[in-house]
């Protein structure tokens, strides 16, 4: 038990490291989403503030599109493909 | 860590590639799930700034109802702007056929008219994507149209904008930022269509020799289709020439406008019958969001621009049945001319409040605010409010104070108390106007909301008559000055009560079983003070003349004639007022007979109290001071049967009920003239006398089934059924 709640937390941790970065969310239907994390659950549904809406996953494209913005949106854990988090730069040149 | 250098790398092409936030993307997807999965069944993980209120307004992805983007993805084919469409070759911007230009012209305007039915800019009238740029057609034709409908839209809106008269049910206001040809001068946009239209008119003569002198069938049918294709260019030169002279601030342009107006009905006829010429939608596969359409047309090309959350299905109006709208608004863009003839505020009113018993489009509503009152905030473009309402009081009371040959018109002081009560009047008065330009369903909020303003100018009106009364007491004792200007906005506190209370009938706001409280007060109060106001306005004015005439040299002066004129309107008025009470009276009388008899349902519900409802309707009454608030236990004191001795039956009570029907009817046909809904009331009122007569008689008096209330006939005046 001790263990579990210890992996528990952990998850939790990590959850809240992501809190308030940027995220990138990919959709069943081929579109991609990116705004801030602002909440979770258990069924992973996500609730992204100032959500912007890409037809294309916005870096392979040749041409940018022009994103939608959506504001504040709720995507159905079900229907999530795919999550990328935008890591701090300076961490990571750190880390170089 | 070769990755992270791949990625920073891809960052600085991409930098270079477009500008925006650059983002140092890790896929964490099995973490976050994993994660995720540590959480309790309906924990929320969230920061302390973001709880269970905010998340509540999120809008769902991938919700049919919620999430406007997921249309486009499902929908197979490309959607291509006008430059792509163009380069394509699907749609053409030069050599069109005249059935093209048939067709797009009709289904343009279909677009228009389904915009003014309350739809968005974006999925109505720019589904065409001619007119996303019209420097890319070279048909000159088409080009000249798209220019001119652009120029009609921009005007549309900006007349519509102005008025200030609609709400989110009725208009759309944002334009997206579509350009509307300024490039363009509307003078050379009306130039180029009247080229285009010389052209064809030309074609037109050409091709009627070619058949005169013999020529097949397929020359016959080339006439009718240019014939339909000139009368089209003709309509909307003349829309545009019509908006540009509605425009005009000082209303000059009405006459020529009505002119117009003329000249496009008569088209309108040739343009229905020839609709069929135009090219018709292919084949295509109807869903909510997508439906067949004719070259140049793309539903979803502006899928994108819209809000998230946005109700996506736009049913664009058949073409047929868009012309039959424009006729009506044809025709009652030129009933919007007469309020031109209005003297005073009451012809205004009167105008205004006939106006809008049509339930007229938010165009027509608009332009008739702004004949009215343009921006420049003076009446008809002319003249000053305050002077246009001084001569409205002067029409309606002719108080002493606002009239040449007495000593208080004179008196400085006098003018400037009168003065400033004008000058307040301004706003609540302008107000009782301009929510008449309101839909229906929403001036019902808007009379209750003005009530206050209007308590307030009371008071106001009410002072200033004491002080007039004082200064007019010491110049002439023998002549007490009468309540003047607190009559005058009585009148109008009236009406607005009146408007209020009636609207609950349109609106189907009441049940039968409130009828009887609503029927007294609209009798017994409302109609009553309306009536004894109108009178009383009356004697003020032949009071005053009469004094005049005495002052001045006796026999001079013919101004019988005018007097005459004034008090026919004032005559109609108070006939159709009286009437009506006489009509609440016999509804009101009706109703309780019907429920001694057993013929009503009431209501049995728990905690039922009629006090609530009761309050509750008339709950704006309360800050006005006349007419006073009867309040409930009041009205209970009042209609209380066993006041009367012997206590009324419900027999007594239908044969009441029968003489005020009869009474109205017979005022109604005193009526000189009488409009089509007072006809409809007469037959109304006949219809109810006669029933009325039966129940007094006894009939179905074992028959318990209840009552109807017929309001199919008159929205206010109901057929009653048993």
């Amino acid at each position: 038990m001790p263990s579990e709640s210890s992996v528990d937390q952990k998850g939790k941790e990590l959850l809240r490291s992501w809190l308030n970065k940027s995220m990138k969310i990919q959709m069943t239907d081929g579109r991609t989403l990116i705004g801030i994390f602002l909440c979770t659950d258990r069924d992973r549904n996500v609730i992204l503030g100032s959500c912007e809406e890409y037809l294309k996953p916005p870096d392979t494209s040749e041409k940018r599109e022009e994103p939608r913005i959506l504001g504040l949106a709720m995507i159905p854990g079900h229907h999530i493909v795919s999550i990328n988090i935008d890591e701090d730069r300076d961490i990571q040149q750190n880390i170089m | 860590m070769e990755i992270e250098e791949q990625s920073i790398e891809e960052d600085m092409n991409s930098k270079k590639l477009h500008e925006g936030p650059l983002y140092n993307w890790k896929s964490v997807t099995d973490e976050f799930v994993n994660a995720c999965g540590t959480l309790e069944l309906g924990e929320l993980l969230h920061d302390s700034s973001f709880g269970l209120f905010e998340a509540m307004s999120a809008i769902e992805m991938m919700d049919v109802k919620m999430d406007a983007g997921m249309m486009c993805n499902q929908i197979k084919r490309e959607v291509r702007n006008l430059q792509q469409s163009v380069e394509l070759g699907t749609v053409k911007v030069k050599d069109l056929s005249h059935e093209e230009l048939i067709g797009i012209m009709d289904a343009s305007l279909a677009c228009v008219v389904t915009w003014l039915e309350g739809h968005s800019l974006a999925q109505t009238v720019f589904t065409n994507l001619y007119l996303h740029d019209p420097s890319l057609i070279d048909d000159r034709c088409l080009k000249a149209f798209s220019i001119c409908l652009l120029k009609i839209v921009d005007l549309i809106r900006d007349r519509i904008n102005r008025a200030g008269v609609f709400e989110e049910e009725d208009f759309q206001p944002l334009t997206y930022g579509f350009r509307m040809a300024c490039d363009v001068t509307d003078l050379r946009a009306v130039g180029m269509l009247k080229e285009v239209e010389d052209d064809l008119n030309r074609s037109v003569r050409h091709v009627k020799g070619l058949i005169q002198s013999g020529a097949g069938t397929d020359s016959e049918k080339e006439y009718e289709r240019l014939v339909a294709v000139s009368v089209r260019v003709k309509f909307y030169k003349l829309f545009l020439s019509m908006l540009l002279a509605l425009c005009k601030d000082r209303c000059e342009g009405v006459p020529q406008a009505k002119k117009l107006i003329g000249q496009m009905l008569e088209v309108i006829q040739p343009m229905k019958s020839s609709i069929t010429l135009g090219i018709q939608t292919e084949e295509r596969e109807v869903t909510k969001t997508d439906y067949p359409t004719i070259m140049g047309f793309e539903p979803l090309i502006n899928q994108r621009l819209l809000p998230p959350t946005f109700p996506r299905y736009t049913m664009i109006m058949s073409r047929d049945l868009s012309i039959d709208y424009i006729d009506t608004l044809l025709r009652r863009l030129d009933l919007t001319t007469t309020v031109l003839d209005g003297a005073s505020v009451q012809d205004v009113f009167d105008v205004l409040k006939e106006f809008s018993k049509l339930s007229p489009c938010v165009l027509t509503r608009s332009i008739l605010q702004l004949t009215f009152l343009p921006p420049s905030r003076r009446v008809f473009g002319q003249h000053i409010l305050t002077d246009f309402l001084k001569d409205s009081v002067r029409a309606f009371v002719l108080p002493p104070a606002l009239s040449p040959k007495t000593p208080l018109y004179n008196n400085a002081e006098v003018k400037q108390y009168v003065d400033a009560l004008m000058t307040r009047a301004v706003r609540p008065i302008c107000s009782v106007l301009k929510i008449c330009g309101h839909n229906r369903a929403r001036q019902r909020d808007k009379w209750a909301h003005l009530l206050d303003e209007m308590a307030s100018l009371q008071d106001e009106a009410d002072k200033v008559d004491g002080y007039l009364h004082q200064v007019q007491m010491k110049a002439d004792p023998n002549r007490p000055f009468g309540s003047s200007f607190g009559t005058w906005v009585l009148y109008y506190t009236l009406q607005v009560m009146i408007g209020y209370t009636l609207s609950g009938f349109e609106l189907e706001l009441y049940a039968p079983y409130e009828y009887h409280y609503i029927y007294w007060y609209l009798y017994e109060l409302l109609y009553a003070w309306l009536f004894s106001t109108i009178q009383r306005a009356d004697s003020f004015v032949s009071d005053h003349e009469a004094y005049i005439e005495s002052v001045s040299n006796k026999g001079r002066g013919n101004k019988k004639s005018k007097k005459k004129k004034r008090s026919k309107a004032l005559q109609r008025e108070s006939n159709i007022v009286h009437a009506q009470q006489n009509m609440f009276g016999g509804y009101y009388k009706a109703v309780i007979g019907l429920q001694l008899a057993n013929k009503l349902k009431h209501p049995n519900f728990e905690y039922d109290r009629e006090e609530v409802r009761y309050t509750h309707r008339f709950a704006p009454f309360a800050c006005v001071s006349s007419p006073p608030m009867v309040t409930y236990s009041q009205f209970k004191d009042l209609t209380n049967l066993s006041r009367y001795n012997p206590t009324p039956s419900a027999i007594d009570l239908f044969t009441t009920s029968c003489k005020y029907f009869l009474q109205a009817k017979t005022l109604y046909e005193s009526i000189p003239n009488p409009s089509e809904e007072i006809q409809k009331v007469i037959k109304i009122a006949k219809t109810n006398f006669v029933m009325m007569k039966l129940l007094s008689g006894g009939h179905k008096q074992d028959f318990e089934a209840p009552a109807d209330f017929d309001f199919s006939l008159h929205k206010l005046f109901p057929i009653i059924k048993v």
